[in-house]
């Protein structure tokens, strides 16, 4: 071989091999990034550990891709500026897939069904929830997300507030600041169902389904460059949807299939 | 010669009045029991070694600081002093100070006013003068000190000297009826000290009523009418300068005007 | 980058002004504040001192982030009672909210910076002015305060910088303000560059202010200038009120 055919082919082996950190030796390691602010799919018990739907699923995969896994918490508002860092992955904390942010990442294939819904205090005659019926009134929000994004861009004339977190927007419906929230269905669904404070509350209006804001579902986000990883998890996850083992964490946490959400 | 007791309040001719002041710090007796009657036109010279009391009696007496027991009274008009520190008493002390001038060693101007500002303050804040008529009474008390061409310029521009004549322009605008100096040269250089002791000294021709706790006893022998020698909080000797001087009494004072020379 | 600027620096604006906003009417009010606290502290008895340092205390040894959520979301617990009170309508807007915490948090600064502005007075100065006998009234009009003041003139410009630069978290209480605005861009764009715009007009914002203080520092302290050899004390100083909250005294 001449030198310049040794030279070449000496720089494709090095820029082959620092793909995907993740996958450099046998044993995967595999460090995934959660929110820990969403209950039930992410959230931090009371001795601090990391739990939830999605660190459940996060684990089912690791065993299924046989991969060491670590879980990383971070704001939401940073979450795949991080991932694009490199300080973890993939990112399992219940994101929507978007347009907007398939620029930015890639997404696995759905493990969850999205949906997005209005909601209000119990003793609320709101039925009509349109931008004209809603004009004027305050709305809230988890900010950098499908929810702050759709009331943005169609709720001009309300009044929209953004908070750091989900629980930061709950507290302030029960207190009587919003007149109303949006959030995902199934987390919405958890709170006005299943916690004292969210007793205040019920769901109303259509479920919110459009695709433009709501995306093709709820998957998992990694670095662009990182495809082999993807299909490794593609491929876990229609096992553990196959074998039964997301049927059990679901019902774990949930009434309903949130796979399909029937 | 000891505390003498309170004496009758006098009829008009008597400017100041202090009887039987008292006066203690922690628990040190300072002023025990000095009484003191400065007629109209008196020019007094206080002397004593320091530590004798000498500043606290002037103090005293412009209720700089308050005595504990005794009485004062300015142009027959008492103040009890023994009486309750009540707000009709602070009111009475604020008032008999407007009528008594009083020029500190170090001065004391205030620093972020010019010389004019310093000297218009008192009387148009308490004397309700106008503006006009006050910095027209200023520019006249300030030439006559010599420092009229001064008049925009802030303390800290100045020498001690020029700052002491300021202060003594300041204490005139008043009109008071006596003037306090408390040892108004002390703080000085030696070559300053002289413009201010002439500007006194005019005073004293004037016939103005004055009151002075000093250490330059030449001057105090020129220009005074009484001297009064204080030693450990009581009057040891007063008099005419040329009894005190010429012929002290007692051995204190002989010793203090001994240690001078 | 600079298309982001172009796109969105109007928005950018926007938060700014609420951030200007914001900034002086908190320090504004806990100038007013500050005033009578100070001077009570400085010649009050011990029954007013008291709850005054506990005051002071509590708002410097605190994080102000703390604080904000513990009016805000603390306010929000006691909805029923603060409706009975009427007040609930003041409660209820975060921005008044922000107010509230900024404006008590910067007099307990201001009140201490005062206090040593009020120690500082030149002691023979004020007995002139009793020996002229000023009523105390007379006496902190034209001597007292008027030294107190620029005396505490560098400190108080540091303690509004200081202010204006905490108070960026009031966007955590959904508040529009420079930095709300900030995040809310990034969230829709993923371009770290607004960060930087954001930064730059901080920097404009505190410059400005910077210099204009340090004119009223020249003009308040021409009877003095030839002492001061050029030495100025408004500095943009950089200490975060983290770190300001650890020197409790």
């Amino acid at each position: 071989m001449n030198k310049n055919l040794r030279s070449l082919a000496l720089s494709a082996m090095l820029a082959i091999a620092p793909v995907g950190s993740a996958l450099a030796a046998d044993n995967l390691t595999l460090r995934i990034g959660t929110e820990g602010a969403y209950p039930p799919f992410n959230y931090f018990s009371a001795d601090g550990q990391l739990g939830g739907f999605d660190v459940e699923i996060g684990k089912a995969l690791c065993a299924e891709m046989q991969a060491r896994c670590s879980f990383v918490a971070q704001d939401w508002d940073g979450i795949i500026p991080a991932l694009k860092a490199g300080k973890y992955d993939v990112i399992i904390a219940s994101m929507f897939i978007t347009e907007k942010r398939k620029k930015q990442v890639h997404f696995t294939n759905p493990y969850q069904k999205a949906a997005m819904t209005f909601v209000v205090p119990k003793d609320s005659q709101q039925s009509d929830f349109s931008p004209e019926a809603m004009a004027g009134k305050t709305i809230g929000a988890q900010g950098s997300s499908t929810q702050a994004d759709y009331l943005t861009a169609l709720y001009p004339d309300s009044d929209v507030r953004l908070y750091p977190t989900q629980d930061a927007v709950n507290l302030d419906l029960v207190s009587g600041r919003l007149d109303a929230q949006v959030g995902d269905m199934i987390p919405m669904l958890d709170w006005t169902r299943g916690s004292e404070d969210g007793s205040c509350c019920k769901l109303a209006g259509e479920p919110i389904t459009d695709p433009a804001f709501v995306g093709e579902g709820v998957g998992m986000a990694v670095r662009q460059e990182d495809d082999a990883l993807r299909q490794k998890l593609n491929k876990a996850l229609d096992t553990i949807v196959a074998n039964g083992t997301y049927k059990a964490i679901n019902d774990k946490f949930f009434a309903i299939n949130i796979l399909t959400l029937k | 010669m000891s505390a003498s007791p309170a004496m009758p309040l006098a009829t008009a001719g008597i400017a100041l009045q202090a009887d039987d002041l008292h006066k203690s710090y922690g628990g040190t007796e300072v002023l025990k029991g000095v009484s003191l009657s400065a007629r109209q036109h008196d020019v007094i010279s206080i002397i004593g070694s320091s530590g004798s009391g000498k500043s606290t009696l002037l103090r005293c007496l412009n209720l700089l600081e308050v005595p504990e027991a005794g009485r004062l009274s300015v142009h027959g008009e008492a103040l009890d002093l023994s009486g309750n520190r009540s707000r009709r008493f602070r009111r009475q002390m604020e008032l008999t100070r407007r009528r008594l001038g009083m020029v500190f060693q170090s001065f004391n101007l205030w620093s972020h006013m010019t010389v004019l500002e310093n000297v218009i303050l008192g009387p148009c804040a308490l004397l309700r003068q106008s503006r006009d008529a006050a910095i027209a009474q200023a520019e006249v008390l300030l030439d006559r000190v010599g420092m009229l061409n001064k008049c925009h310029m802030y303390p800290d521009q100045l020498s001690g000297g020029q700052k002491q004549r300021v202060a003594i322009a300041r204490a005139l605008a008043m009109d008071p009826e006596v003037m306090l100096f408390d040892e108004p040269t002390s703080a000085l250089d030696p070559e300053l000290v002289n413009e201010v002791l002439q500007v006194i000294r005019e005073l004293a021709a004037e016939g103005r009523t004055m009151i002075m706790v000093t250490h330059e006893m030449r001057f105090a022998r020129d220009v005074s009418s009484q001297i009064v020698y204080l030693h450990q909080g009581l009057i040891a000797e007063q008099g005419p300068p040329e009894q005190l001087f010429g012929n002290p009494q007692s051995e204190q004072l002989q010793r203090f005007i001994a240690s001078l020379y | 980058m600079f298309e982001l600027l172009i796109d969105y620096g109007p928005r950018l604006l926007d938060g700014a002004l609420m951030t200007l906003k914001l900034t002086f009417l908190s320090v504004s009010i806990a100038a007013l504040l500050s005033l009578p606290l100070a001077i009570l502290r400085h010649s009050g008895g011990l029954a007013v001192q008291l709850p005054i340092r506990l005051y002071v205390s509590f708002f410097r040894g605190t994080p102000l982030l703390a604080q904000l959520f513990l009016l805000y979301y603390g306010s929000g617990q006691f909805r029923p009672e603060l409706q009975q009170l009427e007040l609930w309508w003041f409660f209820r807007d975060p921005f008044y909210c922000a107010l509230l915490t900024f404006a008590l948090n910067s007099a307990a600064y201001q009140l201490e910076i005062l206090r040593g502005g009020l120690q500082a007075v030149p002691r023979g100065e004020i007995e002139a002015g009793i020996a002229i006998g000023m009523t105390p009234r007379l006496l902190y009009q034209k001597i007292i305060l008027p030294h107190s003041y620029r005396i505490a003139f560098p400190a108080l410009g540091n303690e509004i910088i200081l202010m204006l630069k905490g108070g960026a978290i009031a966007s955590v209480i959904t508040i529009l303000d420079l930095m709300g605005n900030t995040r809310r861009v990034f969230s829709q764009t993923f371009d770290i560059s607004v960060y930087f715009w954001a930064a730059l007009i901080y920097l404009l914002i505190t410059t400005g202010f910077v210099l204009l203080w340090r004119l009223g520092e020249k003009r308040l302290t021409r009877h003095m200038q030839h002492q001061l050899n050029g030495s100025q004390s408004t500095t943009p100083i950089t200490a975060t009120r983290m770190e300001e909250s650890a020197h409790v005294s």
